[in-house]
């Protein structure tokens, strides 16, 4: 049902994009390529997406596994994790303002101190919108590497240490690489989710920090250009499904070389 | 299990009673944002008073979207709309339009203000109007600091300044900057310079009035243009630091008017309806309520609403620049395709 869905949505979408005043054609994908702006657009929303599920990584593993060692309540932990999903991403991306913005939280402390001589610029700009990014989407990468390592056989890293090898040398060789088919189930959530980001890219961009799915908002809903907008869309599928084949494949290799069942 | 089916098929029916406009009343969609709730406390409740026809007002992010969505069965039976996006509608095939005959009261109207066809019928009935002028917050920068369009594009300003997003300027920012620079609409070329350089100068694109009054209101930026009713709501709340500039070259005018979808529902009773939205009675008492100015000539403010304005009505409306907006709407994708090559900083 779901993928009958998806494919009717999709196929729906491309027979827009090929629409034009004479009949069928690539105008509006040559109209968009031809276009340095929109190119620019493009390769913006691809670094900057790979940015932020980067910095989800980076942020995210650790608390999965700290969560995971936890040995009092982890409920409440994935609870606290998991609380900005409770509350609309407006309003959470409203709050970096008061705290990131000239007048802000931060600044206004650090000027007090005399460690700046004026506001530094950390919002309305990418800078700005890859932490909007990441604090909205960290969860999904948190929960997804948490969910393998509460499954992990923690026998295979007793065993480790009891051929005499250290906590860092167990975590390399043993807890990583099991916990790797997490670890890529949660950069695609958060690569996916960042491409296709409208609100935050809106408020937290500056002028020239536009991403592709705050073009295509714009022009679904406020040009009404349906067969662009199509042809943008299918361009961002594009985009986000040459990461996330590979991503797969490598996934599935590695669920195979660590249940020892190997790639057939 | 049979008690459960009927609560559900009774919601459904319910849901979509509530969407489906009825031909004995008004279905209306306006912005957010507190219009909606202008309109039920300038409008709505009065007409029901006084004609015993419900109305129904819903609030919508773009009532051009709901429209355009619902083109082959429209649920609203009239919407709220700018002159531009009435225009584009228009030549779409999505809006009825009238007989000026139908609207006694459009003759206290001027001509310009009316937006017609070539075959000189009226499309939707003009209410009222607000001005597209300079935002500015006193606490960074002087009103006289922008007695010019053109003074948004001294560097002194670099990254205290915000400009509305591409489908925006390029209607409103691009034709009255190219008057600012003795052009008009139907040379945006000659506003173009002058935009730029204000989007190089500004902090952040405002994607929505709630963004572009918080910027305002926690002195994030000194200034930028918007709209005089936005800044009106944000004095009447208390904010004492916002002031609205009318620069020498002039203001934008922003007649807002009222338009019916295509094949809509009752005609009686939105024929009734536009011809109270045309009197100047609710004109008068949405200034009061949300800062819209009357464009009908007969209608006169309240004390309060005259000493807010600070100026005579009529002076002020006749003061501000209307463009033809039947060219911005008929250039609209060029216009903004324009703005957006040029912010980006690309020429190709």
């Amino acid at each position: 049902m779901l993928v009958t869905l998806f494919v009717t949505g999709i196929g729906y979408l491309v027979v827009e994009s090929l629409s034009t005043g004479d009949g069928p054609g690539l105008d509006n994908f040559m109209r968009f390529f031809e276009r340095a702006d929109y190119v620019a657009v493009l390769i913006r929303t691809i670094l900057v997406s790979l940015l932020a599920t980067l910095v989800s990584a980076i942020i995210g593993y650790p608390i999965a596994y700290a969560i995971s060692r936890y040995r009092g309540n982890r409920n409440f932990l994935m609870m606290l994790v998991i609380t900005p999903w409770l509350v609309s991403v407006v309003v959470r991306t409203y709050g970096w303002l008061v705290i990131l913005g000239p007048r802000g939280t931060l600044n206004s402390l650090l000027l007090s101190m005399g460690l700046i001589d004026g506001p530094l610029r950390m919002i309305f700009n990418m800078t700005g919108v890859v932490i909007g990014l990441v604090h909205v989407f960290v969860p999904f990468f948190i929960v997804s590497v948490l969910a393998v390592l509460l499954h992990l056989d923690r026998a295979l890293e007793e065993a480790s240490q009891m051929l005499c090898a250290g906590p860092l040398r167990t975590f390399l060789y043993v807890t990583w690489p099991l916990s790797l088919p997490g670890v890529i189930t949660g950069a695609m959530l958060v690569y996916l989710l960042s491409t296709g980001a409208i609100v935050t890219p809106l408020l937290l961009g500056g002028v020239r920090d536009g991403m592709l799915a705050t073009q295509i908002y714009q022009d679904v809903l406020q040009v009404f250009d349906y067969p662009k907008a199509a042809s943008m869309a299918i361009v961002l599928v594009i985009v986000a499904f040459s990461l996330v084949i590979p991503l797969q494949l490598l996934e599935r290799r590695v669920a195979a070389r660590v249940s020892g069942k190997g790639v057939k | 299990m049979n008690t459960r089916i009927a609560k559900w098929k009774l919601a459904a029916a319910l849901a979509t009673f509530c969407i489906t406009g009825q031909a004995n009343e008004i279905t209306m969609a306006t912005w957010g944002g507190g219009v909606g709730a202008a309109w039920r406390e300038a409008y709505a409740k009065p007409f029901t008073g006084e004609t015993g026809i419900p109305v129904k007002i819903v609030e919508v992010p773009t009532p051009e979207a709901q429209i355009r969505a619902q083109k082959d069965d429209p649920k609203f039976n009239a919407a709220i709309s700018s002159l531009f996006e009435a225009a584009q509608m228009h030549k779409d095939g999505l809006l009825e339009d009238f007989d000026m005959k139908d609207f006694p009261a459009l003759a206290d109207v001027p001509e310009k203000y009316l937006l017609k066809t070539p075959e000189g019928r009226l499309i939707g009935v003009s209410t009222y109007f607000a001005y597209y002028g300079i935002a500015v917050n006193t606490d960074l920068a002087k009103p006289d600091d922008f007695s010019s369009w053109k003074a948004l594009a001294d560097p002194k300003w670099s990254g205290k300044l915000s400009v509305t997003r591409p489908v925006y300027s390029s209607a409103y920012d691009l034709t009255i900057m190219a008057v600012a620079n003795g052009g008009n609409e139907k040379t945006p070329e000659k506003g173009l310079e002058l935009l730029t350089a204000l989007a190089k100068n500004s902090l952040a694109m405002y994607s929505s009035m709630a963004q572009m009054n918080q910027l305002l209101q926690r002195s994030e930026v000194a200034a930028a243009p918007y709209y005089s009713t936005r800044v009106w709501q944000m004095k009447r709340d208390g904010q004492n630091n916002v002031e609205m500039v009318i620069p020498k070259e002039g203001a934008l005018m922003l007649p807002y008017m009222v338009v019916v979808p295509k094949n809509a529902k009752g005609r009686d009773v939105y024929m009734k309806w536009l011809n109270y939205v045309a009197q100047p009675d609710g004109q008068v008492r949405i200034a009061d309520v949300a800062g819209y100015l009357p464009l009908n000539g007969k209608a006169k403010l309240s004390d309060r609403a005259a000493k807010e304005l600070g100026m005579p009505l009529l002076e002020l409306r006749d003061s501000l620049y209307q463009p033809d907006w039947q060219y911005i709407a008929d250039n609209r994708k060029a216009r903004i395709e324009m703005v957006e090559r040029s912010m980006a900083g690309t020429g190709r």
